[in-house]
């Protein structure tokens, strides 16, 4: 499944095995076994194949049988943090994870602090940067 | 890379002195952020979040010391370009594809390997060499050189 949507992706938009292989950083050779189905791609390659498609990666994923590994939202989020997680959407659950709950802490803190950040938007750093 | 951001960096480097020892330490630009390290997988090199009260850099502590370095180079490197996002993560190979991306690792390349090094490539150091004298990825001495010649530094 994952070689035929690569490869109908790939037509799609008018590119070679070869330009397609050259922008996702895999061999011509490798390209041609996964669209025929003889090859199964690694998260790693997923995630170049989506780039160079400019598709959704949890499409590939979905199509190469690894749907099991993408993260469904996690129960209960922290709507301060669905600004962010759309932007880590294309990491490994395992790292999303660490990344999702550094945020929460960080959220938890300016909570505490809610009062002392009358004047700071979440689009500012703190001020004196340099 | 945006002139304002190059200039930025140049500031930095003169105020903090960075470039009067080798290997480059950031440490005076990252003591104003939290910096952790952190058991990602290799996908992930770093990420750096912007909030009012902290600016958090999270680095991949698998990794060697000369990636690490890199990694938070390139999160100083978003944070400094103002980049658009308040979330940055790192990963292998966006620098390539990314322009945010790419101008943070330029970032990263200017910060950690000094004009002077560069001059001594070809004539006295390989690449490696000096990636190893500096404790960077030998692509980070690749792109400073790179970016040396195009913008007549050499």
């Amino acid at each position: 499944m994952i070689g035929q949507l690569v490869r109908r992706q790939r037509e799609e938009r008018g590119l070679s095995q070869e330009e397609l292989a050259l922008t996702a950083q895999v061999s011509s050779g490798y390209l041609s076994k996964l669209e025929r189905g003889l090859a199964q791609p690694s998260a790693a390659v997923l995630q170049r194949l989506a780039g160079a498609l400019a598709v959704p990666l949890a499409d590939l994923y979905t199509a190469a049988g690894l749907g099991h590994l993408l993260t469904v939202r996690e129960p209960d989020l922290d709507p301060a943090l669905e600004l962010y997680v759309h932007q880590i959407d294309s990491l490994p659950q395992h790292d999303r994870t660490i990344i999702i709950g550094v945020l929460q802490r960080i959220l938890a803190d300016e909570r505490a602090h809610v009062g002392t950040t009358a004047n700071t938007s979440p689009d500012q750093g703190p001020p004196g940067l340099f | 890379m945006d002139d304002n951001t190059h200039d930025t960096i140049e500031f930095l480097i003169r105020r903090y002195r960075l470039h009067e020892r080798v290997p480059v330490s950031l440490d005076s630009l990252l003591d104003r952020f939290t910096v952790r390290r952190y058991p990602f997988t290799p996908l992930t090199l770093g990420f750096a979040v912007v909030r009012p009260r902290e600016i958090h850099i999270g680095i991949n502590e698998t990794l060697s010391t000369a990636w690490q370095r890199a990694a938070e180079g390139h999160e100083v490197g978003h944070i400094i370009a103002y980049h658009p996002h308040r979330l940055y993560t790192c990963q292998p190979g966006e620098w390539f594809r990314d322009p945010y991306e790419h101008e943070a690792q330029l970032g990263a390349a200017l910060l950690l390997v000094p004009l002077s090094a560069v001059r001594t490539y070809g004539d006295e150091f390989t690449a490696a060499e000096l990636a190893t004298l500096l404790n960077v990825p030998v692509g980070l001495v690749d792109m400073r050189w790179s970016f040396a010649q195009v913008s007549g530094e050499l």
